[in-house]
């Protein structure tokens, strides 16, 4: 009897995660450990020692055919180069697709992880079906897939969809990108909970907020969307300020590309519907009304999985040849 | 037409009240709007000075574009008519001083010069996007009002102006050196070359520089002599002049002043940009841009304890005093009675300055239901019969002031109409026996509150109670009641009072101030805590002992809740005097103290710092490690990077990974900045101007 046909996606953060799904698109298992981060060539060694290690544990249940990988950078396609990993470590020197090719035996389909998890939406989630959207990921950094005229953009060297550079001020903070007054420095969860921080020192009696206590241990973006959840004054201003940026944004993109869906994922989002709410409020206040009556805003489908599915997708797309990718593959 | 024989008379809807100014092209007079009931500032010109019809229908054309500007910081033109030869600009009044009289040759403290030169600098960067130079920006056209917004005046006519006369008649021309003030000049402007936005961007810097450090930047014995300077001459540094000036002003400064346009800032924006960067920094803000900035106190350099607080005073301790203030225009400047003694009843009459004063003593205003008319008519009179014994001081006739009895007014108007150099306004609430009086005394010109002071009295009976009222009252007015009062407040059980004494006490120049609102640090309360952190900030370096004094005290006790208003306070004034409490708060037990002292280092900028701030991001407590690196950012140090990257790989809290990103990105670029100055890179591009093109 032959094995099942599996496929690996792969999806690297601060966390490394895994997925094994079929032919169908059925994921089978998810997996998830804390990348390597002390440097490059720990974070390449980690990802391939957890890679090899999930390929063995699959080995019961079926073959893996090919591996999909998505990570937060710029990509160069098709020369599949990572030039740019701004909230990771620099990978520019190494062929990281060519040696998780290497050590597994494999081929392997690189792309930005938003583009994966766009691709996954697409496929398996919120956008099925629909041929002009985009897809936006918020969580560590912010990024997007773009899906159009029934392919995704890439753009001419794979670059497209950098969404959370979108310069949303003239006079804004300095981002990791090495710019300034990107989105990113306003809207990513660590700047949610970095802006939560502010406000909550402002004021040395620490009065604003029940978040304060939470000041002395980890603070999180999820802390923060709870409070705004259960009416915390301070948290619910945070999300509303980020909802003003990111909807504005959104307006932009809206006015810009007369998409029919703009999908909402990443950490940020889970359980959010204040930043949604917020979000499209501002952004139809912002949009042209019948752009904006054209498109519906939804929150992801697949979660903090689209990413790892959407990678897993890509790579069973690409061994069938069926990857819709504009331009060059 | 003589200015004073034009005053009274009617010009198109133009009530002409006074004549404001005077100069070669044109007279400016206060004129009410009789159509729209509103003060108005009305420009008279000559048409003929304009030159010829083409240069005469640019003008107008120009000036009407700068018409249409709509920005709060822009003082508006309303109309632009032409009559029989002669053009009549009407302009918004606008209350106040200008930039020069509030600068007043002394440096202004950085809350005030970031909050100015943030409003200027938007004012006129949202001018140039419409294409709209000014010219002629400098002090004298800018006027901050009593609420601390800055103005500038006479937009789109500079330009105009210049460009018109150049096709004016030859007399004309031959007066005329370059259009513009000399001092505030730009090289290209100096020379008479053509100029752009970046004229602007050039004046602009010589103004930041004045309010940094009181001083002109280009000075000479004649004008020919200032031409020479700017063009060819480097003011000597800021910080020379004034050490407590924001970190990285000067390199604005500098670069605003480049002598080739080329070098400098190329538009307005960017002006706005670094600044905002330096105002964030201090005040530990995100500079989320919404196009608003925050008017500041103008309180610096104003006469001896000014404040405008009391109105806030008035409005929480008197329900409904309130509407005495929304008539005389809002809040507006006081001058606190000092704490010394004070002989009773002096010669002089110190408030109004000058050798004969005039003072009109308005009718007070009942409030609350069991206020008596007759019974305030009577304090009326006792007030004038009492300060008319003051021989430097003439008082209007009671019978010239009762008809302002229940009537709407403007003190303002009210001086100018009875000729007064000060108006006394008040107003009294009755409860059974306990009666509670509040006045101020305004200037007439200015409209600043010179005084302002509050009695309360049990009336035993009518009599004795009026006489206890007026002498209190005049006692106050002679300089002997309002210190202690404002002393007596910060005692007071009630939360609200407490704090109006802090803001009273926020401008005083008093030295016992400073130790008085550094005692209230120690208040049950944290709103006057916050308050008196705020208020003792204003007072810069010489409020340094007392913060040191009670940072160490309130840590030694394990008071931290005051500790961290203390460190907050410390953070405000730029005084290396605060270094060392500060740095053993940065290490004490308690992190939301240790925090506040990490924010406070950051704001002092004093390099000392770095070793205990790197050490910090080591520690546990999160909150500590974000407000490191919020510190080490400020200190921008390269030597920081190495261990701010290790938090943002490693750290577990999102806040603090992002804190440490930011930090990195702006050391970085500050780096770069100063790096690419000193190597001549993007920076100074020093091309002397021969002494054979200079005027």
């Amino acid at each position: 009897m032959s094995l099942t046909e599996l496929y690996l996606g792969v999806d690297l953060g601060r966390s490394t995660r895994t997925a094994i799904v079929d032919g169908d698109g059925r994921v089978h298992s998810l997996g998830r450990e804390p990348s390597r981060l002390e440097s490059a060539n720990d974070l390449v060694d980690g990802l391939v020692e957890f890679v090899n290690r999930t390929i063995r544990d699959t080995s019961g249940i079926g073959t893996i055919r090919s591996i999909g990988f998505g990570l937060p950078g710029l990509v160069e396609h098709p020369s599949n180069r990572v030039v740019m990993l701004p909230n990771l470590a620099d990978v520019s020197e190494i062929d990281v697709a060519g040696l998780l090719s290497s050590a597994t035996s494999l081929p392997v389909v690189l792309d930005n992880d938003a583009n994966a998890a766009a691709y996954g939406e697409w496929r398996c989630g919120a956008a099925k079906g629909r041929s002009d959207f985009i897809y936006i990921t918020l969580g560590t950094g912010i990024g997007a897939g773009i899906v159009q005229g029934g392919q995704l953009q890439r753009g001419a060297r794979g670059f497209a969809g950098e969404f959370g550079h979108l310069k949303v001020t003239a006079q804004g903070l300095e981002c990791g990108c090495g710019s300034s007054g990107c989105l990113e420095t306003i809207a990513s969860g660590p700047n949610i909970v970095r802006r939560t921080r502010e406000r909550l020192f402002s004021d040395p009696a620490y009065s604003y907020s029940a978040l304060a206590e939470k000041m002395r241990g980890r603070l999180t973006c999820e802390d923060v969307v709870e409070g705004a959840v259960s009416g915390d004054r301070l948290a619910r201003a945070i999300l509303a300020e980020t909802g003003l940026f990111l909807g504005m944004t959104i307006a932009n993109v809206v006015n810009l590309m007369n998409i029919e869906l703009v999908v909402l994922g990443g950490p940020v989002m889970r359980d959010n519907d204040v930043l949604l709410d917020a979000v499209i409020h501002e952004a139809r206040r912002r949009a042209f009304g019948p752009s904006f009556e054209a498109c519906e805003i939804a929150s992801s489908a697949l979660g903090d999985d689209a990413g790892v599915i959407g990678a897993a997708i890509m790579a069973r797309d690409a061994i069938h040849g069926s990857l819709d990718v504009a331009g060059r593959p | 037409m003589d200015s004073r024989q034009i005053v009274g008379t009617t010009i198109a809807h133009f009530r002409i009240l006074e004549p404001l100014a005077s100069g070669g092209m044109a007279s400016v007079y206060r004129a009410l709007d009789i159509q729209l009931d509103r003060t108005v500032v009305l420009k008279i010109l000559d048409a003929d000075l304009l030159g010829e019809e083409s240069a005469r229908r640019r003008f107008l054309r120009e000036a009407r574009l700068a018409s249409s500007l709509d920005h709060p910081n822009i003082c508006t033109i309303y109309e632009i008519h032409e009559d029989k030869g002669v053009y009549y600009i009407a302009m918004q009044y606008v209350e106040g001083n200008t930039l020069k009289r509030t600068i007043n040759s002394r440096p202004l403290a950085a809350p005030a010069l970031l909050s100015i030169s943030l409003q200027v600098a938007d004012a006129v960067s949202r001018a140039h996007d419409r294409g709209i130079i000014h010219r002629d920006i400098k002090p004298q056209n800018i006027m901050i009002t009593p609420r601390g917004q800055a103005k500038v005046l006479d937009f789109g006519l500079g330009k105009n102006l210049e460009e018109a006369t150049s096709h004016a008649s030859a007399e004309i021309t031959a007066l005329g050196s370059p259009f513009g003030t000399p001092a505030y000049m730009s090289p290209e402007q100096a020379r008479g070359d053509r100029t752009d936005r970046r004229g602007d961007v050039f004046s602009f810097g010589i103004v930041l520089y004045e309010m940094a450090t009181g001083k002109k930047p280009f000075t000479g014995k004649n004008h020919v002599d200032i031409y020479y300077a700017i063009c060819n001459r480097t003011p000597p540094p800021v910080l020379d002049e004034n050490p407590s000036a924001p970190p990285g002003l000067q390199a604005i400064i500098d670069r605003c002043m480049e002598k080739e346009p080329a070098a400098r800032y190329q538009s307005m924006h960017e002006v706005l940009a670094d600044l905002k960067r330096i105002s964030a920094g201090l005040r530990f803000q995100t500079p989320v841009p919404d196009g608003i900035n925050q008017p500041f106190a103008p309180v610096e350099n104003v006469r001896r304890g000014w404040t405008t607080t009391i109105p806030g005073f008035f409005r929480k301790i008197v329900p409904g005093a309130g509407r005495t203030l929304s008539q005389m225009g809002g809040p507006a400047p006081v001058q606190e009675t000092s704490f010394e003694d004070s002989i009773s009843i002096p010669d002089d009459f110190p408030l109004i300055p000058g050798m004969h004063k005039s003072l009109a003593v308005l009718p007070f205003r009942a409030l609350g239901s069991e206020s008596e008319s007759d019974w305030n008519f009577l304090l009326l009179e006792a007030l004038v019969t009492e300060l008319s014994k003051f021989k430097s001081l003439t008082l209007r006739p009671i019978s010239t002031v009762a008809r302002y009895a229940d009537r709407a007014f403007n003190p303002n108007d009210v001086g100018r109409e009875l000729g007064a150099d000060g108006v006394l306004v008040g107003s009294v609430l009755r409860s059974g026996a306990r009666v509670r009086v509040t006045a101020q005394l305004i200037e007439t010109e200015g409209g600043g509150v010179l005084w302002a002071g509050k009695v309360d009295e049990t009336l035993v009976d009518e009599v004795t109670g009026l006489d206890a009222v007026c002498q209190k009252l005049i006692e106050g007015l002679a300089g002997r009641q309002l210190g202690s009062d404002v002393s007596d407040l910060l005692q007071d059980e009630s939360e609200e009072i407490r704090l109006d004494g802090v803001a009273m006490l926020r401008f005083s120049h008093d030295p016992k101030a400073v130790d008085a609102l550094a005692a209230a640090l120690v208040d049950s309360s944290s709103r006057v805590k916050a308050a008196a952190a705020e208020a003792l900030g204003r007072f810069g370096a010489s409020a340094a002992p007392a913060i040191a004094a009670r940072l160490v005290d309130a840590t030694d006790r394990g008071d931290f809740g005051t500790a961290r208003f203390a460190a907050k306070a410390a953070g405000m004034i730029q005084s290396s005097e605060v270094l060392s409490p500060l740095l053993e708060a940065l290490n004490c037990d308690d992190s939301l103290l240790a925090s506040q002292a990490a924010l406070a280092l950051g704001d002092l900028g004093d390099e000392r710092a770095l070793p205990d701030l790197i050490e910090a991001l080591e520690r546990p407590d999160a909150n500590v490690r974000f407000t490191s690196a919020q510190a080490l950012g400020h200190l921008a140090d390269p030597l920081s990077v190495g261990a701010l990257e290790i938090r943002v790989r490693e750290d577990d809290d999102e806040g603090v990974r992002a804190k440490a990103q930011w930090a990195i990105g702006h050391i970085k670029r500050v780096v770069s900045t100063t790096r690419s100055r000193s190597t001549g890179g993007i920076g100074p591009i020093r091309r002397p101007v021969s002494p054979e093109v200079a005027p």
